[in-house]
This record gives structure tokens, sequence and C-alpha cells, in this order.
């Protein structure tokens, strides 16, 4: 073994070891994750495949369009050069956690069942006629991410023009959207593409 | 704990018996959950809930644990796309150069102190790679999984797997030897 390639074992040898963390910091995490109203059930995309609801219809159908399956609203807004069809768990959405900064809109929600108590105590998902998703200023976070998710998936797949008219229709229908942000960042990549 | 024992029990984070599958699966699996998210480059502010949120998502998705693989296996592929979402939400600033907090204590500070340091250099190497490259010399040099279980975890073609590890390697070696030029940063 050249002296180079000693030293890079030594190097990943003490890097595995201090990234372990020490006992107390292991205590405090599983505390979090064993307090039962530090561990609501978290919303993930895996809705986007049960395609349950309008929307959920609507993504599974764009997805089958470009043969692309999804992970997250973020992955597809990102600039990757090859395609992702991840086939395991998404990742989480703290629903209702007590740090704010979890709370956080770009992370996505469950479509197949509520994703907050709140949420699921005022608009019980298989209940609520379809003549009201068009009708709110601003959907709820699952609405509002299914459909750039589908705008996003248009974007990748190269169909500007369908992309174009998505996130029109999320414009009309959440006026009041609380993912404008995230709107914005589409209409701006969507712009660039078309250029 | 085996994947048998692990995936019909986790239920829901509010069941006895998922609670105590869970608590079994997380003595077993966290520290190496912890690595593997801060090797994925999720910064340590947010490492805690990074954690939380594999653990979650874990106890969630048990019906889509076939038992395909090891649940380590499993675990590192759930925690592979939270350290992404993370990576994205926040923006990854320079990873703290003092970790002596963060290590064991039991160890003493002059070991502390060399393995802090070999941790930030080899961050420094792990920087300059794209993220497909990261995934695969992480999972196995650092995590040392086998190039099989690489490849079914990323969804990749084997040599695929030894391609990139390959050019990982080249790219850290060529890190090591800057380094011992004394070129390195």
């Amino acid at each position: 073994m050249s002296r180079e390639d000693a030293e890079l074992a030594r190097l990943v040898r003490l890097a595995r070891q201090a990234d372990l963390p020490d006992a107390a910091r292991l205590a405090r995490v599983r505390a979090k994750i064993m307090t039962p109203t530090a561990a609501p059930a978290p919303a993930s995309n895996a809705p986007l495949a049960a395609g349950k609801g309008i929307l959920g219809a609507k993504i599974v159908a764009g997805l089958a369009a470009v043969g692309l399956g999804v992970w997250s609203y973020t992955d597809l807004t990102r600039a990757v050069p090859e395609a992702t069809v991840p086939t395991v768990a998404p990742a989480s959405q703290p629903a209702e956690a007590p740090e704010p900064e979890r709370a956080s809109a770009s992370a996505l929600p469950d479509l197949s069942e509520p994703q907050t108590p709140r949420e699921a105590a005022i608009k019980p998902r298989s209940k609520r006629p379809r003549s009201t998703l068009a009708s709110e200023p601003s959907g709820t976070l699952a609405q509002e991410t299914a459909l750039l998710q589908l705008a996003a998936i248009e974007l990748r797949a190269g169909q500007l023009d369908r992309a174009r008219a998505t996130l029109a229709e999320f414009v009309r229908r959440y006026p009041n959207a609380s993912l404008q942000a995230d709107r914005e960042r589409l209409e701006r990549r969507l712009a660039q593409s078309a250029r | 704990m085996s994947t048998a024992a692990l995936a019909p029990q986790l239920e829901s984070p509010a069941s006895p018996e998922a609670a105590d599958a869970i608590a079994r699966a997380y003595d077993e699996h966290a520290p190496v959950v912890f690595r593997v998210l801060r090797r994925f480059g999720v910064s340590d502010a947010a490492l805690d809930d990074a954690v939380q949120d594999v653990f979650l998502v874990a106890c969630r998705r048990r019906t889509a644990f076939e038992g395909r693989s090891s649940t380590r296996t499993w675990l590192y592929g759930i925690a592979r796309r939270v350290a992404r979402d993370h990576r994205l939400r926040s923006r990854r600033g320079a990873r703290e150069t003092d970790d002596t907090d963060k290590l064991h204590t039991s160890r003493d500070p002059a070991s502390i102190t060399e393995a802090a340091e070999a941790a930030r250099l080899l961050d420094s190497a792990l920087d300059g790679m794209s993220e497909t490259l990261r995934e695969a010399y992480v999972l196995l040099e650092l995590e040392e999984l086998s190039a099989p279980e690489i490849a079914t975890l990323l969804d990749l073609p084997l040599n695929t797997v030894y391609s990139r590890v390959r050019l990982a390697r080249q790219h850290v070696q060529a890190f090591v030897r800057a380094l011992s030029q004394g070129r390195a940063r």
C-alpha cells in the first residue's frame, strides 16, 4: 500500500469515528422520536403513487405520461441531469411539530391522509366534495404541492406549454397560495427553458 | 434486529408494540444513521431533525419494506433521501471545525481532535465531488456496504457502482496527494 493509500485509509478510519454521536445526543433524539406528540404521522409523497382524489389522479396521469416516479417536489425542481426514479420511502414532513423551522412549506405532505390533526378535523379528504377543490383561494399544502409537482414533471419532460398551463391553473385555483415562492421558482425555470 | 421483527411491528409510534420496535431499531442503527446523514451532507444543526425524520419515515413506510435488503441498508435508502431534502431546504454552511462536543466523551482529547480533523479533511474531499459519486463512496468506503448492496439501494447497475466508486476514489486520492504535498487547503 502506498503512503497516500495508507494516509487515506487512516483518514477514513478516523472520520468514521468522528461522525458517531455521543450518548447524550442519541438519547435526546431518541426521546423526541418516542414522544407521541413529537411523532405524528409525518407527510410523504407516497400518495402520488396511490393517485387518490382529483389532483392525485392528475399527478399519477402526469407521471405515467412522462414515465417518472416522484420522490419529492424539491427533487423535481433540482437541475439533475439524470432521471431519478426512487423506489424507497420519501422524506417525511413533520406536521405541527414544536420546532417552527421543521414546518417548512417546501416539505411535502401526504395526499392520502390528513397532514395534521387540524386538517383531519377540518377537511376529511375522503369526504370532500370535488366541487370545492377549485373554489378555495388557497388550497391545502397537499393540493398546492401536487399541482406544482405536476408542473415540475412537465417542465422536466420538456412539455413547456403544459407546464405553463398547469402553473396558470395553480394561480387560478390558489391566488393566495402558501407556496407562491415555489410557483415563482418554477415559472423562472420555465422562462429559462423557453429561451 | 431482524428485518422480520422490524417490519410488522412498526404500526405507529403511538402503539406500545410499535414504540418498542422503533426503540430497538433506533438503539441498533441510530449511530450509523447519524454518521451517514453527516456524510451525505446534512449540517450538524439539522442532523437531529434528519435522524428523527429517517426513523419516522421508516415507521410509516414499513409496508413498503419488502425485506429484500437488510434493515440497515433500507435505512440507508431513507437516509439518502432525507439528506437530499435537508440539503435542499437549508443552506449548507461550512462544517463546524470544533466537533469535540459531538464525539464520544470516553475518548481522550487528542484522539477526538485527530478524528475531527480527519473528518474535516474528508469532508473537504467529498465536497468537491458530485452527489452521485459522493453517495457511492460514502456507502462503500465509510459505511462498508458491498457493491451489490449499493447497486440495489441506488437502483443502479453493478458496473455503474464500481465506476462511480473508482472515480470517487481517484478524486479523494488526488485530494490526499495534494494535501501531502502541502497544496490542499
